[in-house]
């Protein structure tokens, strides 16, 4: 069963459009986008969707000609920070499939796919779903499978369909992607194309020093690493791990009252972020900004981590309603970076529709009619040192006292109504209970107690009469 | 048209939403938990579990989940369990007893009869948690009603089954194979809806005593016996 270690394989999503892929928004008629950067000292296009395409529109186009050809386009500016977000987003909703997950800025999101690769059969119907799971989110994506990131992302760009998990294959299967398919610097691009170096295959032939003397280390770097011959460590993403939101105020507020409604929002947002991530928050800070005074700090710490936005609100409102302000508040910041699971309540998890819920005198009363009377009970232990005496059956009943807890000995979960004489080899486990009551009554019992195991594992709670230790009785499974 | 703008669209998809709206009950087991899409016994679903061989500790898994449901009051309940659930060991773990049913199901009809009351019990909408054991069987069109009666109760059902049943389609949300290993209980998720498959072991809950056997001899409840009046 145990699994030696996998060898790694990546699978490489290039997703090249993903600002304008979420822009899209009408469907089969799409308004006509694109992103615009400033390159040379002017706006040009960096890339559009296809309608803009298709009404000419190009990348390195100037702005002011895109402008004239279609003059209903909407051009953003490009955001390489939302960008970057984006790609994190995409990160996390790849972690549904690997646990691995790292991020190759700008385009590509990396799976670790080496664990996951047998339970999907063969990795192309992992790359199937991928696949679709992209469609079905509206990217635009190709995917690359190869057992080094470098070689999957090129792969992916190339979009090659085939891939690869041997590291030998990688040379063959590479060889006819043209240069320009490589993460190297277009001016090293540009040389290898003078010099006639074409494709991957021509660039392999080119002894690693001769590449270094003429472009630099960079290159037969990047070519090892892609060859798997170089170690290329990949950082795997992680949630965002701390809370920061800010709120700025075009009116001043002086007063706490209406400081309380403000923060409402805040908290909501809080909220939200903590229960996404199943957690609770120990401490959060509230800061206040004014235009001369230093900011007013309000910390605040919880002896329980909670998510509830109630209980988050009201002790922010009455910390808030002790505070003086030197001025009125501008601007308000909730900072939160402790975090840590909380014990979700059972009560709301199984939440009930009052409508369909019967009692439970309905139920067992169903139950009973079909089963017998006898057949439906619950349990409660005794205080008697007999084992099969220290239980009995009670009447189902939900205002039933909670008993005390007892404690006993290590007890098995299933008894035998009846001790059976072991059949079978049982290994004693180190120690021994003597159990002796009941003498005063006719069911006198003398026994000494182990906790015994077989060879398939089960564990058994045996015993031996103290009169007649020759047989060995089994009494009850530990399951 | 700002990006602000365009990113308000509900159509526009963002990160985690794909995540939630998945309800589970902590395992209490932490890496169990983290292999399960809700990190917990799934809610409104059927989970099987296969045993390979009884007392690998198949029970003892579930334990501390339900244990940590009676204690917060919610209703659990045991249909055809295959021996006497001993009341001292399950209050050893922690379990109130006075929130375990206990549901006996007689030889000639027991399957029919634990279907039928395990149904009617995850559909209650009383009752958190179901086990049920099944000897054997359970067809494909059955473990469907009580996945059904899962959802439509929010409840969490629980199915013992043989470990040949592994084979077989089930419509169960979560599926495991139970077995035992030398260092703990192996479990070998072969359906995780939402979640990855995966195996894992957890390592074996009690420290085995090294004591030589004749020291580690105790005389249980003595004290107690001393207490009581002499001659009763």
């Amino acid at each position: 069963m145990k699994k030696s270690r996998h060898k790694p394989l990546w699978a490489s999503l290039y997703l090249p459009s993903l600002l304008l892929d979420t822009m899209t928004t009408d469907g089969d008629n799409p308004h006509a986008v694109a992103i615009v950067e400033r390159r040379h000292n002017r706006q040009q296009i960096r890339s559009c969707n296809d309608t803009a395409r298709h009404a000419g529109i190009r990348p390195g186009m100037p702005l002011n000609s895109a402008y004239s050809m279609l003059p209903s386009l909407s051009a953003v500016e490009y955001d390489p920070e939302h960008e970057a977000r984006l790609l994190h987003q995409a990160g996390e909703w790849a972690m549904q499939y690997s646990s691995i997950v790292s991020l190759h800025p700008p385009c590509h999101v990396l799976l670790e796919i080496g664990a996951s690769r047998h339970l999907f059969g063969d990795f192309g119907n992992l790359i199937a779903t991928l696949q679709q799971g992209l469609a079905d989110i509206g990217y635009q994506a190709s995917i690359g499978v190869a057992p080094t990131a470098l070689a999957a992302n090129v792969l992916a760009r190339a979009g090659v369909r085939v891939g690869t998990a041997n590291l030998q294959r990688l040379p063959s299967l590479l060889g006819t992607i043209p240069v320009q398919f490589l993460e190297l610097e277009e001016s090293i691009i540009e040389g290898l194309l003078r010099s006639g170096i074409r494709d991957i295959a021509a660039l392999l032939a080119v002894p690693a020093a001769s590449l270094t003397r003429r472009f630099g280390p960079q290159c037969p770097q990047a070519i090892a690493r892609m060859l798997g011959q170089h170690p290329d460590p990949r950082e795997p993403i992680r949630l965002s791990d701390f809370f920061q939101r800010s709120l700025e105020l075009t009116l001043a507020i002086d007063n706490t009252a209406a400081l309380q409604f403000t923060t409402q929002r805040l908290v909501g947002e809080l909220a939200a972020f903590l229960i996404a991530r199943d957690c609770g928050v120990n401490a959060f800070e509230l800061s206040l900004r004014h235009h001369r005074s230093s900011d007013t700090r309000l910390p605040l710490r919880f002896l329980q981590a909670t998510s509830q936005v109630r209980h988050l609100h009201r002790v922010l409102g009455e910390r808030l309603a002790q505070v003086e302000l030197p001025e009125p508040v501008i601007g308000l910041e909730l900072s939160a970076t402790t975090f840590s699971q909380i014990e979700r309540d059972a009560a709301d998890l199984f939440v009930k529709s009052r409508g369909q819920q019967k009692t439970l005198g309905e139920i067992t009363d169903k139950l009973c009619s079909r089963l017998g009377a006898d057949a439906v009970y619950t349990l409660d232990t005794l205080d008697d040192h007999r084992p099969e005496r220290a239980w009995q059956k009670t009447f189902p009943d939900s205002s039933r006292d909670q008993p005390a807890l007892n404690s006993w000995p290590e007890r098995p979960l299933w008894l035998l109504p009846t001790p059976a004489p072991a059949t079978r080899v049982l290994n004693l486990e180190p120690g021994v209970e003597r159990i002796e009551s009941g003498w005063w009554e006719d069911d006198d019992v003398r026994r000494d107690y182990y906790i015994a195991r077989d060879n398939s594992g089960a564990r058994y709670w045996v015993f031996r009469k103290r009169d007649n230790t020759e047989t060995l009785y089994i009494h009850g499974l530990f399951a | 048209m700002t990006l602000e703008a365009i990113l308000k669209n509900p159509a526009i998809w963002k990160g985690r939403q794909q995540h939630e709206g998945r309800e589970a009950f902590p395992t209490r087991h932490a890496a169990l938990d983290a292999a399960l899409p809700g990190r917990g016994w799934p809610i409104g679903a059927l989970t099987e579990l296969m045993v390979a061989n009884e007392g690998v500790g198949e029970f003892t898994l579930l334990l501390p989940a339900l244990a940590a449901l009676t204690r917060q009051q919610q209703w659990i309940a045991l249909v055809a369990p295959p021996r006497i659930p001993y009341a001292p060991a399950l209050s050893n773990a922690g379990i109130a007893l006075e929130h375990v049913l206990v549901v006996e199901t007689d030889s000639d009809k027991r399957r029919k009869n634990s279907f039928w009351a395990a149904e009617q019990l995850l559909r209650s909408g009383i009752f958190s948690a179901v086990v049920l054991w099944l000897d054997a069987g359970g067809d494909e069109r059955q473990q469907r009603r009580l996945q059904l009666a899962a959802e439509h109760g929010k409840a969490w059902g629980t199915c013992y089954r043989p470990q040949s049943a592994a084979q077989n389609a089930s419509p169960a949300g979560l599926r495991m194979i139970l077995q035992h290993h030398s260092s703990g209980l192996h479990i070998d998720i072969i359906k995780n809806r939402g979640g990855r498959l995966r195996e894992l072991t957890l390592p074996h809950h009690p420290a085995v005593t090294t004591e030589p056997l004749d020291s580690a001899i105790t005389y249980l409840h003595a004290h107690r016996t001393a207490e009581r009046p002499a001659g009763l």
